[in-house]
């Protein structure tokens, strides 16, 4: 990820005015909350996946201790987000410190407490969204598919990513897409400034960051209520389904 | 107390593994499961434990039915794969089971000392040997003292000190306890235990351990049979004074059925 913001600072940048602050908060506000988005997007998924490993210790577990799916969900997902809260802080830092040298400007972060707890949020939904996908195998799919799945995260990031980049979206299916929600509230926390539909069109439509933090949350609540139902219901599965050779 | 109706367990390969098996356990009492490998004995604990896909019947633990059943910490098992739920030393599985269980660690240390197990504290489970592992699923089968204990082959691989020290432990223990094992030599030392034989997903009985002494196997059906076992390779009986082969010079039930056939 450094490499894009790399990228980002010293070549991407050319052609840039050098003395609008504005355009350079927004555009160096673009590139952190995109490339902090891809890096978050693979955050949860070892954790989640360790659940392969552990589908008779759940199954049992859940029936004969006072474990419940819910309290196993929040550990692990407190986990993630402290480690989500790590990564944002170290991209916030990175962000910072390369725009700034490259084009002779302080352009601190206007909301890094924002930005942080954007970060934490976002580590506990893509560790939520890696869970559903992992018990979506462990109790339908079978664990053939493990790895292909353990993508899903990384490429909806990709897509959703790139696309409010260059395209201008409906706001509807802006404020509908968590990824996009994670996106524009990285966005604002950065550079408070309205968040844009298209960021290579920052003065058109813009987008509300309080609706974008509740379809977030919303997000998480509805994963983490999913998970809970579906870990309750865990089939046993020996890892050695997964093998591929 | 346990009890299970009509049980029927069926793999998504299509195997069945176990055969409208019916068993009951009275409060506090032990019995003891021998039959062959692949008999369905663990299959049966298993099914129990929530473990097993579950086709046809029911199993119910302290009247609970078990695919139902939430947060019954009386109940317990020396089954390894339930204790894989974080990739943690033996100590810290202790330390995470004792909470679930809601129990001191106290009970499983002093098991672990008794037995001379502090060298696998450090170790996760994939670094103990293959009677270490076994040795750390027996402490976290007893160590909470449950109301009911599940035990698959809790001697196996065990040195000779360690199956005697063993079998005296379970034998005084004084709450439920459902024991599976293929050895003959061991299940002598629990006289007064009810027995049941598992024979491809079937099973038979109650006898008793002290039967073991006038027990009899022999090929075929016979007249005097106190139970006539269905298997694959033909029908079987169980006799009690005369037959093929004598239970009690048996040391394995593996063994048993090698020499009647």
């Amino acid at each position: 990820m450094f490499f894009w913001l790399f990228l980002g600072a010293f070549v991407e940048s050319n052609g840039l005015p050098s003395d609008a602050l504005p355009v350079l908060a927004s555009y160096t506000s673009s590139w952190y909350a995109v490339i902090s988005m891809f890096s978050l997007s693979t955050l949860g998924i070892s954790i989640s996946f360790s659940v392969i490993y552990a589908t008779y210790s759940l199954a049992y577990s859940f029936r004969y201790t006072k474990l419940r799916p819910l309290t196993y969900l929040s550990n692990l997902g407190a986990a993630s987000g402290i480690v989500g809260v790590t990564l944002g802080v170290v991209m916030l830092l990175s962000t910072y410190a390369l725009f700034s040298y490259k084009f002779g400007v302080n352009l601190v972060p206007a909301s890094p407490v924002l930005a942080v707890f954007v970060a934490a949020l976002t580590g506990v939904f893509m560790y939520s969204l890696g869970m559903f996908l992992v018990l979506l195998l462990i109790n339908f799919l079978g664990l053939k598919n493990e790895s292909f799945v353990s993508f899903i995260p990384l490429i909806l990031a990709y897509g959703f990513g790139f696309t409010q980049l260059y395209a201008k979206l409906p706001a509807s299916l802006l404020y509908a897409s968590p990824y996009n929600a994670i996106q524009g509230l990285m966005y604002h926390a950065y550079s408070v400034q309205p968040v844009p539909v298209q960021f290579t069109a920052p003065t058109g439509v813009s987008l509300d960051p309080f609706l974008l933090g509740v379809s977030l949350v919303a997000w998480v609540v509805l994963l983490i209520l999913v998970d809970s139902a579906m870990l309750r219901r865990i089939k046993t599965r020996d890892v050695e389904e997964a093998r591929q050779v | 107390m346990l009890e299970i109706m009509g049980l029927c367990v069926r793999y998504p390969s299509g195997k069945e593994a176990l055969k409208r098996v019916n068993l009951s356990t009275r409060e506090g009492e032990k019995i003891a499961i021998v039959g062959p490998n692949g008999s369905g004995k663990s299959t049966l604990l298993k099914a129990v434990l929530g473990l097993a896909p579950i086709v046809e019947g029911s199993v119910r633990v302290f009247g609970q039915d078990v695919r139902k059943i939430r947060g019954e910490t009386r109940v317990s098992t020396n089954l390894s794969e339930v204790y894989r739920l974080l990739y943690s030393s033996a100590q810290q599985l202790v330390e995470v089971y004792s909470e679930l269980k809601g129990v001191t660690k106290n009970g499983y240390l002093d098991l672990i000392h008794e037995f001379g197990l502090e060298e696998i504290l450090p170790k996760m489970l994939h670094q103990m040997s293959s009677g270490q592992a076994k040795m750390f699923g027996n402490v976290m089968a007893l160590g909470s003292k449950p109301k009911l204990t599940l035990l698959d082959e809790p001697f196996e691989n065990l040195d000779q000190n360690r199956r005697i020290k063993l079998a005296r432990l379970i034998q005084e223990f004084e709450e439920e306890v459902v024991m599976v094992t293929h050895e003959f030599d061991l299940l002598k030392k629990f006289s007064g235990w009810p027995l049941y034989f598992m024979l491809e997903g079937l099973i038979y009985g109650p006898f008793d351990v002290s039967d073991l002494d006038t027990l009899y196997l022999s090929k075929g059906e016979r007249a005097d049979a106190l139970v006539t076992i269905q298997t694959s390779l033909g029908k079987f009986s169980i006799t009690r004074g005369t037959g093929e082969v004598a239970l009690k010079n048996a040391t394995s039930f593996n063994r048993l059925i090698e020499e009647v056939t």
